[in-house]
């Protein structure tokens, strides 16, 4: 299951990096004519948008920039959180205190929301800026397994018998403490990813995410909702939005277990 | 509590900046294709006091919140935005309410019966519901149960659209909601029962005879609670987003609605006032969390919280 789900996130890896050009399937082999078109197998699975273009065609393009900003997001809020949560559960007192209440505290905020009125405020939405505020979402979250890992790594046995024998602070927190506590971490970055992944979708469902003509997954579900009515299949790209998401958390639960054994 | 009264200060500021920020006028916008004379817009600009520098703006509003008034709208007729906040909280509240009680007992009813010896088949179906049910954006449940269950859509009309306020209105965006929180409790809840059911006293239970239902649903239960309120408590934020997110695909009149409006409106006493309630409740429903965890698991209590 876990391979599977795996290969999944791999085939999705590889259409998010060579999806651009499908030969033969430029985006500019639109034509109006075809507009709306159903679904017509096994040419045109997806059938296409209002502009006449190929939906899969489109939705495998979108591939890039959805999990771009999953990828991004998670880079950003692992850069924020990875010292911070470090630093306050290895020292302790209250600098871990204060952290952990700001957590708590930004955790309890709807991010997503302020990041919609935030967003809107803006003419040029692009993925950089997006995945931005998906860190802001997310940072708290890795912020708080890195603090609870590094405290509890911190009172191991072999962290004493470093400290005893006279390694340094920096030494015994990279050397002794770091590489037991990120195991930890490892297994909320999928979920956390399809979170991002589907907060985006959200973010261009309402018009406030990316726009066109950046193509996502999202933007593609937001074009659709106009258009429900006449062309049912425009809901399809939501099919690899799910797929993935999926995959991403079937990934993340075998890897919680395995953390824990 | 002074942490939560910073954050919400500096809440109202990144909110209310952000939003006055928008491109767009909120006056211009009052007069819609009729272009106002440029006395209109001077008046009116003074009447809300858009004239002065931001920083006066912001510091106007801020008194004026501190003295517990919300403001008013910017329109023709203002309303107080406490009224507006007043109208839409019930339903919002309704959503809130019943959402968690429902994501609670239904994390609790599926995770405990997956975890019955007699029922394998059910374990894994559940497994792979909560994983769907994770993994779903709520955006997109809740606009393909729409699509596909009211009128609205072509779809069946099973379900009243756009939202008129009955009990039936109210199924489509709750099971968006629940399907949303419950999935990611029913795997923690889940892992956190099997390392439960490994420890001794689980084998003992086991041992002198007690049901699998009893030492499943109410002993491993109690003791794997922590980390899933813990969870609850600090996923608030989160209901509250989806919250927001159903009301606006289903046209409820809520908050959420209140809010995003206010968005499109450029109004940014709405926009503040909305989102502060929000997040309001979310911190005192944090609140209330720690102190059920605190109830359940007494090693969470803190010195001096009576006898022990």
């Amino acid at each position: 299951m876990t391979v599977g789900a795996a290969s999944v996130l791999a085939a999705a890896a590889v259409l998010a990096i060579f999806s651009e050009a499908p030969a033969g399937l430029a985006p500019s082999g639109c034509s109006l004519d075809r507009s709306l078109n159903p679904p017509s197998f096994p040419e045109h699975a997806f059938g296409f948008d209002l502009q006449g273009c190929d939906l899969l065609v489109l939705t495998m393009a979108g591939t890039r920039n959805s999990l771009l900003v999953g990828i991004l997001a998670t880079i950003f809020a692992l850069a924020v959180a990875v010292p911070v949560g470090t630093t306050s559960g290895f020292v302790g007192g209250w600098l871990d205190a204060l952290v952990g209440r700001l957590v708590d505290l930004v955790t309890a905020l709807p991010i997503i929301l302020i990041g919609l009125v935030i967003l809107s405020a803006l003419d040029e939405r692009g993925v950089l800026l997006v995945a931005i505020v998906m860190a802001v979402a997310a940072w708290p979250i890795y912020t708080r397994v890195i603090r609870a890992a590094t405290s509890r790594e911190s009172e191991q046995a072999h962290v004493d018998a470093a400290r005893a024998l006279g390694a340094s602070r920096p030494r015994l927190l990279l050397r002794h403490v770091l590489p037991g506590s990120l195991g930890s971490v490892i297994a909320v970055i999928p979920p956390t990813i399809a979170f991002t992944i589907g907060a985006e979708a959200l973010l261009s469902f309402l018009g406030a995410g990316l726009q066109l003509p950046d193509v996502s997954w999202g933007v593609l579900l937001a074009e659709a909702q106009r258009y429900i009515r006449e062309a049912p299949h425009l809901m399809l790209p939501g099919l690899f939005l799910l797929v993935v998401t999926g995959a991403l958390v079937v990934v993340g639960e075998s890897a919680r277990v395995r953390v824990r054994d | 509590m002074l942490q939560a009264l910073v954050t919400l200060l500096a809440l109202t500021l990144v909110v209310h900046a952000g939003i006055s920020l928008i491109p767009g006028d909120p006056i211009r916008a009052l007069f819609g294709f009729v272009p106002p004379s440029p006395e209109e817009l001077e008046a009116l600009r003074a009447r809300f006091r858009l004239d002065q520098p931001y920083p006066v703006q912001y510091l106007t509003y801020l008194t004026q919140l501190l003295q517990g008034n919300l403001g008013v709208t910017i329109s023709f007729t203002p309303q107080p935005v406490s009224s507006g906040v007043g109208a839409t909280l019930p339903t919002t509240a309704v959503l809130i309410g019943i959402g968690l009680v429902l994501q609670v007992t239904t994390a609790y009813g599926v995770a405990v019966v997956s975890m019955l010896r007699r029922f394998r088949l059910v374990s894994v179906l559940t497994w792979w519901a909560a994983v769907a049910a994770t993994a779903a954006p709520v955006i997109f449940t809740a606009w393909a149960l729409r699509s596909y269950f009211t009128l609205g859509y072509q779809g069946l009309d099973w379900f009243p659209y756009p939202f008129d306020g009955t009990p039936e209105a109210y199924v489509l965006p709750m099971i968006a909601l629940v399907a949303m929180l419950a999935g990611p409790v029913v795997l923690l809840f889940r892992s956190e029962l099997l390392d439960t059911l490994q420890s001794t006293f689980a084998k003992f239970a086991v041992a002198s005879g007690h049901s699998d239902l009893r030492i499943v649903g109410v002993h491993a239960a109690k003791a794997s609670a922590g980390p899933v309120i813990a969870y609850l408590g600090a996923s608030l934020g989160y209901l509250m987003t989806g919250v927001v997110i159903v009301e606006a695909i289903y046209d409820i009149p809520g908050v959420g609605n209140l809010i995003l409006d206010g968005v499109a409106r450029r109004d940014r006493a709405v926009v503040v006032g909305g989102v502060l309630v929000i997040s309001v409740l979310a911190i005192l429903g944090g609140m209330a969390a720690d102190i059920v965890a605190a109830m359940l698991d007494p090693r969470l209590r803190l010195e001096g919280d009576g006898p022990r």
